[in-house]
């Protein structure tokens, strides 16, 4: 609670924080602000025609449509809800999995600690931005797909984060007195070691959802991430690709297509780094 | 040996701290002379103010917003409160010297013993750096550190605590300062090491006539160790005697919870212990620090705080009981 | 007297240094071939300097470290023996910890932390909460604090909570490992006082560790004297303060500042070497210290043999060489 309360008090953390209740607020009320047509999968963007160039905002296209006939005000509203989710699930799956391999490694010692962080060093070896690639590129287009391979390579990061706060906390004599009193490890592993030292993790899962999101839409952006047509703040972006220099004369001319994209995945991404980086500022003291 | 002149006056010193939940008084109107030539010893319980008040007096707390210092501190006739800061750090070494409980921390790890104590004597003495090393083997003799020349060229972390304190001593006594303040020097040390270095202490103190603070929370120390002894409560003395008298008739009742307290070698019988109370509680203005663990206390004690008074020759206390 | 704890050459070798392959280069020995065994009812102190392996001896009885070499048994039967701890069914033997800020976990109440040996022992419900109540009144706290945090409570509150957890299942034994060396004299009293208290009222064992011989005196029966891993003296309280025998004893008792005046002591000047080069630990382990060195300290390491009524001594100024005492076998 009184991180919070602290939180509020600096401007930036704020800021961060207001960003993201906005975003969140969009996501929450999605069908309420750009309800989708009926039996139409809302996740897909609507389409009011086909035509091969955006058309301009206009009554009831607040936003203008992109190639292709989207409506971007449809897709960056229920693209609130895909960046969401993509972020909740990868840093929840990727945090687990960080938490429960390395902080078990770690507390186990010996061995089993020598052979997981083998494996660690072994995923963090590989550049992150092109493992992923490779592999949404072998498993195909999709949303699934992308977050899959975002988990796969992100949890060494957690991993190893947890398992240095554990190996401090497991030599706490409050751990060595559960041990005493007869506790099994599981028990002391689940009530004393994780409590105190999963702390470092929420700066790092902060941190991390808006990298995630970028990493996202960028993949979105070079045609290999979720399926077309997804509501999809990189995959609109994608679709301005062809517009963003406008046409001779007029520079600007397409500015709707690329601009309303661009401030959203900006100011999601801002809104999670600022929250981020005062956590981490707060709990360093 | 002390001779009658004082070296170190401090006047009505009172230190504040701002914390989350406003004012903390760490000293409280503190009046304390040190006399040429003497060991006075500064006893009390943790947060009592000891290492606050040294801080102080060698200028280390700094000109900060947060904490609030008045009062004097006169050295040898001059204000150090008032003195400019570059002025203080000249003075540091050359007229005091500070030795601190944890010996391996305070020492540079990444320099060769023999370095760390040249450097002091080309910083102090302006020698070049051959005669400082020849000075500073000559100083680590000095504190008896045996074999010096090999000793000086290793690292602090390869010597024990015991010899990095006595490095430590020799360092604060490169420039034979007339005041050195000890705090809990040997706190963190075995007995018998701890027996060694108060030895080496008094042994320097009659060599070179230096004037010593120690701090300490252990009165088998003090008794042993210093010629004048002042109990401190909650940023204030409360009993203020010689090492005879003291120990002879301590008259105030937390002296005597102290003296209560210490299992002593060779004694038998229950402890008494007085009540602890946080310390926080009994900080106010006009009230005894030590009201609330008193088993004597009356209305008087909540109402007004005592002031030192003497009760023997050169015994003071501060206690409406006397 | 019935026996409830002995330790039979027990023995830890901590690895200090590994080579690329893994293996240990360098053994030292934290506690080498120590052997005693303490009765119902006694408190036993263990006092050395810092680093002589008081820790480790205890936290081997404890059952939280194994022992390279050597056994220890529990009323009869063994828990620990070379690389091997055996698994207890009850928890007989607590330990109450130095630090009082790392040994209560932060994120816990009070109810939280008293709780958990009685739900690891299974009390229900009804049972856990009679028993927090006396618990309570043992360490005299109220209900109120029930729900406050370890931060809430200040040092010498927090090892009152320490020692009632280690109290909370009744278990014959405890071990508390200096736990009064972080604290003010009259907290430290306050603490002492209620262990000596327990210790009627539950009938408890002690294995008290601490590098303060004054308290060492205050609470235990008997005492230990160790140094370097070894112990170099054992006999009871009384004794050993008033006939000590071994050179490291009479330099300990003699090193202790006393708070009167009239025992003015004379510190000595002459600076010993406290560390042992790898090179010198053949022999007895106090030879660069000892004042009464012998040629043979320098050669054959003395063993502990027995030099009055329960009263042993491991020093060869101590043992005629005509073998006229006897050396002690456990
Ligand atoms: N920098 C600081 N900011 C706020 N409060 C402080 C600060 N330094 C010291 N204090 C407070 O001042 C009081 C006196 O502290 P001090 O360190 O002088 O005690 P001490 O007598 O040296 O105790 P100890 O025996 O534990 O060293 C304490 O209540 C402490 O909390
Ligand atoms: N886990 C460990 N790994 C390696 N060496 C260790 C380990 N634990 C202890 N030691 C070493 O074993 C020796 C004995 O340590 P121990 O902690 O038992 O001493 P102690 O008598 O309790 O000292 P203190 O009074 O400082 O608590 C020391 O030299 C120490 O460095
Ligand atoms: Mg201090
Ligand atoms: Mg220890």
């Amino acid at each position: 609670m009184k991180i919070i309360k602290k939180l509020i008090r600096q401007p930036l953390s704020l800021m961060g924080l207001l960003i993201i209740l906005f975003w969140i607020t969009i996501a929450v009320f999605a069908p309420l602000i750009a309800p989708p047509g009926e039996n139409q999968d809302p996740y897909m963007m609507i389409r009011h025609s086909y035509s091969t160039v955006p058309t301009a905002p206009s009554e009831g296209i607040p936003f203008g449509t992109t190639e292709g006939g989207y409506d971007i005000f449809y897709g960056i509203v229920w693209g609130s809800r895909t960046a969401m989710i993509v972020g909740l699930t990868v840093v929840t799956l990727a945090s687990l999995l960080g938490v429960l391999i390395g902080g078990i490694g770690a507390y186990a010692g010996g061995t089993v600690d020598y052979v997981t962080m083998r494996v660690v060093d072994l995923f963090m070896s590989i550049p992150f931005l092109i493992a992923v690639i490779v592999m949404t590129v072998v498993l195909g287009k999709g949303l699934d797909k992308i977050i899959l391979a975002l988990v796969v390579f992100s949890w060494p990061d957690y991993a190893r984060v947890i398992r240095s706060e554990v190996l401090l906390v497991k030599k706490q004599e409050y751990v060595l007195a559960s041990r005493l009193m007869g506790g099994s490890h599981l028990r002391v592993f689940l009530t004393h070691t994780l409590p105190n030292s999963i702390h470092p993790m929420i700066v790092l899962v902060s941190v991390n959802f808006g990298k995630i999101i970028l990493i996202v839409a960028a993949m979105s952006f070079i045609g290999i991430g979720t399926e077309p047509g997804y509501a999809d703040w990189g995959q609109i972006l994608n679709f301005a690709r062809n517009w963003i220099s406008g046409i001779p004369g007029e520079p600007f001319k397409y500015w709707y297509t690329y601009l309303y994209p661009s401030l959203a995945i900006f100011s999601f991404v801002l809104g999670w780094t600022f929250l981020g980086d005062s956590i981490r500022d707060i709990m360093d003291g | 040996m002390a001779s009658t002149t004082n070296l170190l006056e401090i006047k009505d010193l009172s230190i504040k701290f701002t914390t989350e939940s406003g004012w903390l008084t760490a000293v409280d109107h503190l009046n304390l002379d040190i006399k040429k030539g003497e060991k006075l010893g500064l006893v009390g319980e943790s947060g009592s103010g000891k290492s606050v008040t040294a801080m102080t007096i060698m200028g280390l707390l700094g000109k900060r917003r947060d904490i609030a210092i008045q009062g004097q501190i006169m050295l040898e006739g001059e204000d150090l409160l008032r003195m400019k800061q570059d002025k203080i750090e000249k003075i540091r070494g050359r007229k005091m010297s500070m030795i601190f409980q944890d010996p391996v921390e305070s020492l540079n790890p990444v320099f060769r013993i023999g370095n760390l104590v040249a450097e002091a004597f080309m910083v102090q003495e302006k020698t070049d750096k051959k005669i400082a090393w020849e000075r500073a083997i000559e100083q680590l003799n000095k504190v008896r550190i045996r074999d010096p020349k090999a000793t000086a060229r290793q690292f602090p972390h390869e010597l024990s605590g015991g010899m990095c304190q006595r490095v430590m001593i020799a360092l604060a006594l490169v420039a034979n300062p007339p005041l050195l303040i000890a705090d809990e020097p040997t706190t963190d040390l075995d007995v018998t090491i701890q027996a060694q270095i108060l030895a080496l202490l008094k042994k320097l103190h009659q060599d070179l006539g230096t004037s010593v603070i120690l701090i300490t929370h252990d009165l088998g120390v003090v008794c042993q160790f210093c010629d004048r002894i002042a109990v401190m409560l909650n940023g204030r003395i409360v009993e203020l005697a010689t090492a005879d008298s003291l120990f002879t008739n301590p008259s105030h009742p937390y002296t005597r919870g102290l003296l209560n307290s210490i299992p002593v070698l060779g004694k038998k019988g229950r402890l008494e212990p007085m009540p602890s109370i946080h310390n926080q509680e009994a900080r106010g203005e006009n009230i005894c620090r030590f009201v609330h663990r008193c088993a004597i206390s009356t209305d008087r004690c909540c109402s007004a705080a005592p002031g030192l008074r003497e009760v023997l020759p050169n015994h003071y206390v501060a206690c409406f009981s006397h | 007297m019935s026996e409830i704890l002995r330790v039979e050459r027990l023995s830890k070798y901590f690895s200090v240094s590994r080579d690329v392959f893994g293996k240990s280069k360098h053994f030292t020995p934290a506690v080498k071939d120590v052997s005693f065994s303490i009765c119902r009812g006694e408190t036993l102190g263990l006092v050395g300097e810092s680093g002589c392996g008081k820790s480790t001896l205890g936290r081997m009885i404890a059952g939280l470290l194994s022992p390279s070499g050597g056994s220890i048994y529990f009323e009869g039967s063994v828990i620990a023996s070379a690389q091997h701890v055996v698994k207890a069914k009850k928890p007989n033997i607590q330990m109450v910890f130095q630090n009082p800020y790392s040994s209560l976990d932060p994120k816990m109440t009070l109810r939280g932390i008293l709780e958990e040996p009685l739900k690891i022992s299974r009390y229900n419900k009804e049972q856990c909460s009679r028993r927090i109540d006396e618990l309570l009144e043992y360490i005299d706290f109220n209900r109120a604090s029930l729900t406050k945090r370890p931060r809430e409570f200040s040092g010498g509150q927090r090892q009152r909570i320490a020692i009632a957890r280690a109290i909370a299942t009744n278990p014959p034994f405890i071990i508390a490992d200096e736990p009064v060396s972080s604290l003010d004299v009259s907290i430290q009293a306050q603490i002492l006082n209620l262990l000596l208290d327990l210790r009627k009222e539950l009938d408890l064992t002690y294995l008290f560790i601490s590098h303060d011989l004054g308290v060492v005196q205050y609470i235990s029966n008997r005492v230990i004297v160790m140094y370097l891993g070894r112990i170099v003296e054992m006999a009871d309280c009384q004794t050993i303060y008033k006939s000590p025998q071994h050179p490291y004893t009479r330099l300990l008792i003699d090193s202790v500042p006393i708070p009167d005046p009239k025992h003015k002591q004379a510190f000595d000047l002459s600076v010993t070497n406290d560390l042992l080069m790898p090179g010198q630990l053949q022999g007895c382990l106090f030879k660069n210290r000892c004042p009464e060195k012998m040629p043979v300290c320098c050669e054959q390491e003395p063993n502990l043999v027995s030099c009055g009524e329960r009263h042993l001594v491991a020093c060869h100024n101590r043992c005629p060489e005509n073998n006229a005492c006897t050396i002690v076998e456990i």
